[in-house]
């Protein structure tokens, strides 16, 4: 058995391309197995520890305020000589009246509106939270803090600003470097943006016209993934910053409050956020309690209530893992799916191999050797292949693992750990390859090497053509001959066409895939920006009147509303789950920068005419099954009205309405005059030092819709270059199997390439007709893959966000696909012209040689 | 004259040692001759075969096909005189399997600026019924019958047989001959056939007697026999 190993491990030099190919893949997965998941140690090892060191919040949670109940006479005594005493004279009169509309509570709009935003003005609830909180706080055993942070527009820069607080217990500020904001002036900020913005410490840095000095980098640790404002969701490293200062000076900087309720559990909490699509089930029965120990403090629905901050800091601290979670599930995937390319290139080699050694193993049969032991010398190439592609794919990783990190660490704010060895990752690297590959061509050469030695050994026992090969050359009957030669050729070898095949399919699935994902994202960026002709939308946190319109703004009312019913035309009644709400958004029929777009791109604001009419979103069409004439019935607190649908805007997030908004403002009871919105052109929306002091109160969100579009476009941007490389990547993939498949044709056929070249044929045309037989096949291959994956990406969208109310349009547009099928022919051309050097290199003797 | 060769030699280096393969030959043949080439293992007669042929070249020494010069021509030139000019014939067939009968005929066909009729050519070689049939199944001497056919269709002017009826009974192997013989008389086709049977040198007009890679005599036939009378030795 010894010499049998040797015989094939001398027959290795004659190979190299087939063992070239193997181990290239090994290498490849292996590299990226292991480079994915040190990376994600690095970041991981620390993460955790990170979240119990600086005692990061279990969670954050809104407090319900009930106005009706939850203020008595006295708090008001209490908040006006404390957080309301330098309330104006109008200020004065509303809380008043709120205080007779206290003996005798009932759900008045106007008067709730109004308080709320005096209360929200001058941060007064905090008394009346804080006494909601601590009467549960025994029961569910925890401890809180508030959390204050102001979210400050400086110019193109979105900056989250912190006051510093030594004595914090939550949330503990991480210093990375230098050292913490303890005097007036003196602030730290993140490595990251220092970088970007070649600023280090020591560096004057200003904010809103104001000179600070930086004295260290600092993380907040309940900022893992800084998500600063929903203005720019996507953490830009460069405009981005998280600023901490001292405490007069964050009072005095102007910004949209955005504050909490850090809540820390005195119990061990397990940190792992778990995803959990909720189920039919689920949804009907609101009562079912909720078990979860981080999250059981939500059951207290008068206190507590889970809102937009709560969502969005379970967003900042764990998406990190879901990070973790996806990457090292990518890299187990990419390993196992090389993998078992590889096998199916080592089971076309090895059945080569035996159909080329058949005499040779007839005689070794004859004289004695058995199936088993023949097959072992054939492990020579999976064995050889893991452990040259293992080891240099584990070296490989190691090199690029630190890159990775650094990718990773610029999207998260969190320290990474020192590298350390892990051999884990070695063994991993060697010993799976060689055991799956092994394995399955030790079979696959037994299952072979079951002839007899008598069968072996006859001659011509290999030119047996098998039927398929009869029917393909019977349909090509009529083709010219050179055709029929590359069909008979192609069809020859079944197993081979199949890899080739099913190679391009997935090359162009991989394709497909994010060319459809790149056009998608982009289309829907495209799609929500449309019809936005304002820079900044500003959010209210209540319902203002205006007296005078500013000719740069429309405004806009927006109520959530509960959905009672749907009517059809024919007045069937249609089918909503409870606890649906449709986002209504009244708007102005002559508004000057809103357009409500249909699908044709045309402006159907005019349609809302009527009081009663309603333009719904496409999401809303697709989620609800809705149709033009339907009627959405709606139910708020004890008014009821309803709306008729006129048409549909292309919005594909949410379920939102439009509708003319001095109708809504009728409808609920409230003055024309009412907005909660603004879309605007104002340019005092730029930087919040420009608004006065009530209107910069009021304002709970700024969003900036260039900034938004700018950020959206730039990680977009990443993403385009990205998926460049993957088409590259997938490319290169395909040309290294393409590879191998035509050199073992070439292989295959030296003895008629041979007899060629001695009758005449010139190289050129005998590569024509011998290589370039699977063009047709993978072109078909390639265009069946793109309403595979069409199909299979609705299933999965559907399935992913239908729940959570977005519609995502997919299409494939075809000039790109057809870049795809550029790039796989590129390949595949590449390929060709590599087996074309084997080939021009047969010698004519070959076909003189006597068998 | 068909070919000339003036003092070719070919010499192969393997390391240290020299192999003389053909040493200073001098041979002349003539159009519509039946040229056979006898030696035993070793003397040459491939070797020649190659040279002549254009497959290989000299070492040393000038190759003359219809006097001009072969033995310098470049690769893509001496592709193209095979095309043009030759046939081949070898003793294991090199038929391809997975082309049927008259689709490996049609491989030497599709070369050819004047091919034969390819009808013709399958019912000259006796395959007119195995027309659609593939390679597997055949006999061996149905299988050369399918080389020849191939060979011919191309309209050759030179016939090169390595060694034909090599892996064949006599029986099977003179009939294969008798087709040879036929061929050159209705074609006028040169035909050079290298083998190691003595026998088949009685239906050859010129015997060319080789031996550790010189020419050692070179019999002209004065009477020619008939390939079935021949006996094997």
């Amino acid at each position: 058995m010894k010499l049998l190993f040797l015989n094939a491990l001398k027959g290795l030099k004659k190979k190299k391309v087939q063992m070239l190919g193997i181990i290239f893949m090994v290498m490849l997965s292996t590299a990226v197995y292991t480079g994915m998941n040190s990376a994600i140690d690095r970041l991981e090892d620390k993460y955790y520890t990170y979240l119990d060191e600086q005692n990061v919040e279990d969670i954050s949670a809104g407090i319900n305020i009930d106005y009706t109940k939850d203020i008595t006479s006295s708090d008001l005594d209490d908040m006006l000589k404390t957080s309301l005493k330098d309330i104006t004279e109008e200020e004065r009169k509303i809380i008043e009246v709120y205080r007779n509309f206290l003996k005798n509570p009932s759900f008045d709009v106007n008067i709730i509106y109004s308080t709320k935003a005096i209360f929200d003005k001058y941060d007064a609830l905090d008394i009346i939270e804080r006494k909601k909180l601590d009467s549960i706080k025994e029961k569910y055993d925890f401890y809180y803090e508030k959390e204050y942070s102001k979210i400050v527009q400086d110019k193109n820069k979105l900056l989250k600003v912190l006051p510093y607080n030594k004595d914090k217990k939550i949330n503990k500020v991480y210093l990375l470097e230098g050292k913490l904001p303890e005097r007036a002036n003196e602030v730290t900020i993140l490595e990251g943006y220092a970088k970007k913005n070649n600023l280090k410490i020591g560096d004057k840095y200003t904010i809103a016209d104001k000179q600070y000095k930086i004295v260290g980098f600092t993380y907040a640790p309940d900022y893992v993934y800084p998500i600063i404002s929903m203005s720019m969701p996507i953490f830009d490293e460069k405009n981005n910053n998280i600023v901490y200062m001292y405490k007069e000076d964050y009072d005095k900087i102007t910004g949209i409050n955005d504050n909490s309720y850090a809540i820390k559990y005195n119990f061990k909490t397990n940190r792992k956020f778990e995803i959990t699509v909720s189920t039919e089930e689920d949804k009907k029965d609101d009562k079912k309690e909720i078990t979860d120990p981080i999250l059981k403090i939500f059951n207290e629905k008068e206190t507590v209530m889970m809102d937009m901050n709560t969502v969005v800091r379970i967003m900042r601290i764990g998406a990190l893992q879901l990070e973790f979670a996806s990457d090292r599930l990518f890299a187990e995937y990419f390993l196992y799916l090389l993998l078992a390319i590889s096998v199916v290139i080592i089971i076309v080699i090895t059945k080569k191999r035996i159909e080329d050694e058949r005499l040779q193993i007839g005689v070794l049969k004859s004289l004695g050797y058995n199936r088993f032991s023949i097959a072992t010398s054939y492990l020579v190439y999976p064995i050889l292949g893991s452990l040259i592609g293992g080891v240099l794919g584990y070296v490989i990783g190691i090199l690029v693992h630190s890159p990775i990190a650094g990718i990773l660490r610029s999207y998260y704010s969190v320290p990474l750990s020192n590298y350390s060895i892990s051999f884990e990752y070695l063994k991993t690297s060697i010993f799976v390859p060689m055991i799956v590959l092994s394995l399955l061509s030790y079979l696959i050469a037994i299952i072979m090497l079951r002839k007899k030695p008598l069968s072996l050994l006859k001659e011509g026992s290999n030119l047996k053509v098998n039927v398929f090969s009869k029917l393909v050359n019977k349909i090509t009957r009529l083709l010219p001959f050179n055709s029929r030669f590359k069909y008979s050729l192609a069809f020859r070898s079944l197993g081979k066409l199949f890899i080739v095949t099913i190679t391009s399919f997935c090359t162009g699935l991989l394709i497909t895939l994010i060319l459809i994902g790149m056009n998608l994202f982009n289309n829907m960026i495209d799609k929500s920006f449309e019809g936005m002709d304002f820079k900044y939308i500003a959010y209210f946190n209540g319902i203002y009147e205006y007296e005078e319109k500013d000719e740069y703004s429309d405004y806009i009312l927006n109520v959530i509303v509960p959905i009672d019913k749907i009517e059809s035309k024919d007045s069937k009644t249609k089918k909503v789950d409870e606890d649906t709400n449709l986002s209504i958004n009244g708007i102005d029929l002559d508004s000057k920068y809103t357009k409500v777009l249909n699908k044709d791109k045309k402006n159907i604001i005019d349609k809302l005419e009527d009081d009663n009419k309603a333009i719904l979103s496409e999401n809303a069409k697709e989620t609800l099954n809705l149709e033009v004439g339907d009627k959405i019935k709606l139910k708020y607190q004890d008014l009821e009205f309803e709306y008729e649908i006129v048409d549909f805007n292309e919005e594909y997030m949410g379920i939102t309405a439009y509708v003319s908004r001095s109708s809504l403002a009728k409808k609920i009871n409230i003055k024309e005059n009412s907005y909660s919105t603004i879309y605007s052109n104002n340019d005092k929306y730029s930087n919040m030092e420009e608004l006065d002091e009530e209107e910069a109160k009021a304002i709970t969100y700024l969003l900036s819709v260039e900034d938004l579009k700018d950020n959206i476009k730039t990680q977009m941007d990443r993403f385009n270059g990205s998926v460049y490389i993957v088409i590259l990547f997938a490319s290169v993939m395909a040309l290294i199997i393409i590879a191998v498949i035509a050199n073992i044709v070439v292989e295959e056929n030296k003895k008629t390439i041979s007899l060629m070249k001695v009758l005449g044929y010139d190289n050129k045309r005998i590569s024509k007709i011998v290589l370039n037989i699977y063009t047709p096949f993978i072109i078909v291959a390639y265009l069946l893959s793109i309403p595979v994956m069409i199909k299979i990406l609705k299933l999965i969208v559907e399935a992913l966000v239908g729940d959570i109310g977005i519609t995502i349009p997919i299409e494939a547009d075809p000039l790109i696909s057809f870049i795809g099928l550029l790039g796989l022919l590129i390949a595949y051309y590449i390929a060709i012209n590599i087996s074309k050097r084997v080939l021009n290199k047969i010698p004519l003797a070959i076909a003189l040689k006597r068998e | 004259m068909l070919y000339k060769l003036e003092k070719v030699s070919k010499i192969y280096k393997n390391f240290d040692t020299e192999n003389h393969a053909l040493n200073k030959i001098d041979l002349e043949i003539n159009e519509g001759e039946i040229v056979v080439i006898l030696g035993p293992s070793g003397s040459g007669k491939s070797t020649m075969l190659n040279i002549l042929s254009g497959i290989d070249n000299p070492t040393k020494g000038k190759v003359y096909f219809n006097n001009e010069r072969i033995d310098k021509l470049k690769e893509k030139e001496l592709t193209n005189y095979r095309k043009d000019n030759l046939g081949f014939i070898f003793q294991s067939y090199n038929l391809v399997p997975n082309l049927t009968i008259k689709e490996n005929i049609e491989l030497g066909r599709e070369l050819s600026k004047n091919p034969l009729d390819l009808k013709e050519i399958v019912k000259e070689v006796g395959l007119i019924s195995h027309m659609n049939k593939y390679p597997y199944g055949l006999s061996g001497g149905q299988m050369q019958r399918v080389a020849i056919a191939r060979a011919l269709v191309k309209n050759p002017k030179v016939l090169f047989c390595d060694e034909p009826t090599g892996a064949l009974d006599e029986k099977t192997g003179k009939n294969v001959l008798k087709l040879l013989q036929d061929i050159n008389k209705k074609y006028n086709t040169t035909m050079i056939i290298v083998t190691h049977n003595p026998s088949i040198a009685n239906m050859a007009n010129t015997v060319i007697k080789m031996n550790s890679g010189e020419i050692k005599e070179i019999i002209k036939n004065k009477t020619i026999m008939d390939a079935e009378d021949l006996r094997w030795a």
